[in-house]
């Protein structure tokens, strides 16, 4: 039938007259038809499409489950063969964990629903149709529900999953574990759906101001729990004394981390059963509870904060800063003009998100306060075992930290152009030198902000010269390798349909990329552990230790007959120049990737 | 008769800015009222406030004599939007997002069902109508959401920049649906730059500027009040540039909206 010959369909049939409660009830029967079609269209499109994706990201989670499942395993078993498997331990450690993710998540969800509630199109769409506001909080809560705490359930799940196996707890501990996980979740999502209704309906006006201060509280808690913890006893023992009352803390009756600890526990007994389901009912409850609370305030006054967030004066002058372009154009000299150029771009468009900029003060401020914390144990760093462990400890952290650092940021950089990649696709510059570009800046920021995190904790911690060079080098072969990844990876699966960056970095690709990037600083920080902790061990007086080495000595691994420095300095040597030739390969293979994606990737 | 878009001595500011300012208007069933203004003026503002997505400083805003702030749930069930840059879900196919539309609205019936087809029809979607929409081009998202904006038979729709991107045989089913959307009794608020639409499918057009609305009426009206052979686009020139020196403080600006009903 032709447009042209029929323009204008039949007259349409009139909308019937509804009660309020059968439209609700009919809203919500078009939000489960556009979830449930989203779901099995999304579905198919993957099982039709790149299906190795899908097995990837099977596969990579079931080697990460596994591997957190067997280092929880071994913890608890050494734990338990030094019988220190004490109820009191394991619940001040339970209560230390999860009231340390439900702050996570409290804040995860608040961010991910202010971008899903109030500056999405989505929402636009759906409040200009006659849906009530509490649905379409639901549908987005769902959402960061779901995107903050799978990590959670990830982490969470193998932890007590060992627990289970080591303690021989009933089939019923496992069963039960699942819904306190669930029920467990459900809480701090919604307390941060309330903070983040309750930033956006009061102060929009000030966000700026709001995140200054909300940063600024944050500091100073941290401060002030790292002063207390540095003022705390002189002696090690005191202090870690007096660090595990501290820690009691989180586990006061009235806390969610209390319930889901004791009741964890309780079912790990044969005659707990009671006592866990008690304390289910209590977190299931209170979960319900706090969701119920969050949605009739969404009812209320969500429609009130959208106006809010979007009443407020968009424009504004930006001063044209100069001393950004000279800082730039100084650090990155080697780079061609353009390429310079485009790094002031992104480090401007970065540094005006607030939400990613929120993001990383947490990171680092987080990372800060444990460094303060480091300063405590300089009595086991005397020790050069100890001292051998603790540097090598703090490099990981150092490391998971750039790995949080390079998945969260900086791989959904290519992503995030989006519509704009007809911007870069048609600047006069090679896209080659584009990818080349975003690396160098996403390497020296990883760089620059671990080396002085680095730097400060060996200083704390009174390192020997050879430990802080060998340290220091590895932060730059990691920081260059996990921005390698990232970058490549970043571009080879670019979502530019996607403008939300923790959903672009919670997604499948983003997760081959963290764990890629996991994988990367496992096996170079274990090739120069290894030989150094056997270095370390020459130092020791300790005739256990000596043996330990001798011991390896007759395995042939390299070494002579004697425990002097110089038998583990050609293994040393070996093992930097594999780091080195690791790092090279992280930043080679997935930028050569992402440049053939790039390329190919039409504007 | 009482008039479907009711604006009541409204204003919006965003901080110290006022985007839309003392702005009362009342578009009636049947009519199609265009509204032109250069960047910034007051339109989308204007258009977010009748739709419900912002709240006026001051004044009310009614649809079909619902009150926007207070029942909006009921007002946007009289309402339909199409925006200039439509968000579809891009995992849905058309024919679903039409389905969502349907159930959305608690529309049922075989009645129902036949209508959908005919949109379908219509636009000229049957042949794309069951792929996702993530591979839809411009034009087809815009005639998707023309589609489902019309599915539920509005008494209010607000349709903001219609033809832009869209090939001239989309621009001809879209203006015929617009004018018969108007005969069948439906009040249309466009917003549009493009003159030549609005002078042809207009009942009445209005003239934003600096969140005022400065001139109002039909195009005859406007005519009148123009120079001899002085087109649209000349006379539209003529008075935004006469505002400016006015809120320079040069030259009071003539506020003259002018009532008009739809013939």
């Amino acid at each position: 039938m032709s447009s042209i010959d029929h323009p204008v369909p039949i007259s349409p049939p009139a909308v019937p007259a509804t009660s309020a409660g059968g439209l609700r009830l009919r809203s919500l029967s078009g939000l489960q038809y556009l979830r449930r079609r989203a779901l099995i269209n999304t579905l198919k499109g993957k099982f039709a499409g790149a299906q190795w994706q899908l097995w990837m990201a099977l596969s990579t989670s079931i080697v990460f489950w596994s591997g957190l499942y067997i280092m929880f395993r071994g913890g608890f078993e050494l734990l338990e063969r030094n019988q220190l498997v004490s109820s009191f331990l394991v619940e001040l450690l339970f209560g230390l964990y999860f009231s340390t993710l439900l702050m996570m998540l409290v804040f995860s969800t608040a961010i991910i629903l202010y971008a899903g509630l109030f500056n999405s199109d989505e929402t636009r769409l759906l409040l200009v149709r006659p849906i009530p506001a509490d649905f379409v909080f639901g549908l987005k809560f769902q959402e960061a529900l779901f995107f903050s705490s799978w990590g959670f359930v990830l982490l969470g799940s193998p932890m007590l999953a060992a627990y289970g196996v080591t303690v021989e707890a009933p089939l019923a501990f496992y069963f039960l574990a699942t819904i306190y996980l669930v029920a467990y979740c459900l809480l701090p999502a919604s307390v941060g759906a309330l903070i983040c209704l309750m930033v956006t309906a009061l102060i929009p006006r000030r966000k700026k101001e709001m995140i200054l201060a909300a940063v600024v509280a944050a500091l100073l808690l941290a401060g002030f729990m790292a002063f207390r913890a540095w003022r705390a006893a002189s002696s090690s023992n005191m202090w870690l004394l007096q660090l595990m009352q501290q820690m009691q803390l989180t586990n006061l009756p009235f806390l969610p981390s209390h319930w889901i600890s004791k009741g964890l526990l309780a079912a790990t007994f044969e005659g707990g059963l009671p006592r866990s389901l008690f304390f289910l009912g209590v977190l299931v409850w209170n979960s319900l509870l706090a969701y119920l609370i969050a949605s009739w305030a969404y009812a209320k006054r969500y429609r009130h904060a959208y106006d809010r967030v979007h009443s407020h004066n968009f424009f504004r002058k930006r001063r044209d800063s100069t001393w950004l372009p000279a800082v730039v154009n100084r650090m990155f000299a080697f780079l061609p003009a353009p390429v310079r150029v485009l790094i002031v771009k992104d480090v401007r468009t970065f540094s005006r998100d607030p939400v990613q900029f929120l993001q990383l003060s947490i990171f680092t401020g987080l990372i800060a306060l444990y460094i303060v914390l480091l300063s405590r144990v300089t009595h086991y760093a005397e020790h050069p075992y100890w001292r051998n462990m603790i540097s090598f400890l703090n490099l990981s952290v150092m490391a998971l930290f750039l790995t949080v650092f390079t998945s969260r940021f900086v791989f959904p950089l290519l992503s995030l152009e989006g519509q704009r990649l007809w911007i870069l696709g048609l600047c006069p510059i090679g896209r080659d030198a584009i990818m080349w570009g975003k690396f160098v800046f996403s390497s020296a920021g990883a760089i620059l902000l671990t080396s002085g995190l680095m730097l400060l904790s060996t200083l704390i911690l009174n390192f020997d010269p050879l430990l802080v060079a060998v340290h220091m080098s590895l932060v730059v072969i990691l920081g260059c390798g996990v921005s390698g990844i990232s970058v490549g990876l970043g571009a080879r699966f670019a979502n530019q349909k996607e403008t939300d960056p923790s959903r672009i970095a919670s997604g499948i690709p983003g997760t081959l990329n963290l764990v890629t990037s996991l994988f990367f600083i496992v096996v170079v920080i274990t090739s120069i552990a290894v030989p150094y902790h056997f270095y370390s061990l020459t130092l020791t007086p300790d005739a256990e230790q000596v043996e330990a080495v001798r011991h390896v000595q007759r395995l042939r691994v390299p070494g002579g007959n004697g425990l002097e420095w110089n038998d583990f300095r050609p293994w040393l040597a070996g093992s930097l120049s594999l780091c080195v030739a690791l790092g090279l390969a992280a930043v080679l293979l997935p930028m050569r990737l992402g440049i053939r994606a790039f390329r190919r990737m039409e504007v | 008769m009482k008039p479907l878009i009711n604006l009541q001595d409204v204003s919006k500011s965003y901080g110290t800015k006022w985007a839309v300012r003392d702005l009362s208007l009342q578009i009636s069933a049947g009519e199609l009222f265009a509204c032109l203004g250069p960047n910034g003026a007051g339109k989308t503002t204007t258009i977010k406030m009748i739709t419900g997505l912002l709240r006026p400083t001051k004044g009310r805003v009614l649809v079909a004599d619902k009150d926007m702030s207070t029942n909006s749930l009921e007002a946007r069930r009289c309402l339909s939007y199409v925006p200039d840059e439509p968000h579809l879900y891009e995992k849905l196919s058309g024919r679903e997002f039409l389905r969502f539309t349907r159930e959305i609205y608690g529309l049922s019936g075989a009645d129902v069902d036949a209508y959908l087809e005919e949109l379908i029809d219509t636009f000229e979607m049957r042949e794309y109508v069951d792929g996702l929409t993530e591979t839809y081009s411009h034009g087809m998202r815009q005639r998707l959401v023309f589609a489902s904006a019309l599915l539920h038979r509005p008494r209010v729709l607000v349709v903001d920049e219609p033809m832009v991107g869209l090939d001239p045989k989309s621009v001809r089913i879209v203006k015929d649906l617009l004018k018969k959307a108007a005969r069948e009794g439906t009040a249309i608020f466009m917003s549009t730059h493009t003159l030549a639409i609005a002078e042809e499918m207009a009942h009445r057009i209005g003239i934003f500027h600096q969140g005022r609305l400065i001139r109002c009426g039909s195009i005859e009206e406007l005519r009148k009040e123009s120079a001899e052979n002085q087109t649209l686009e000349d006379f539209f020139l003529q008075v935004t540039a006469h505002a400016e020196v006015a809120d320079d403080g040069v030259e009071p600006a003539a506020q003259t909206p002018v009532e008009k009903r739809p013939a």
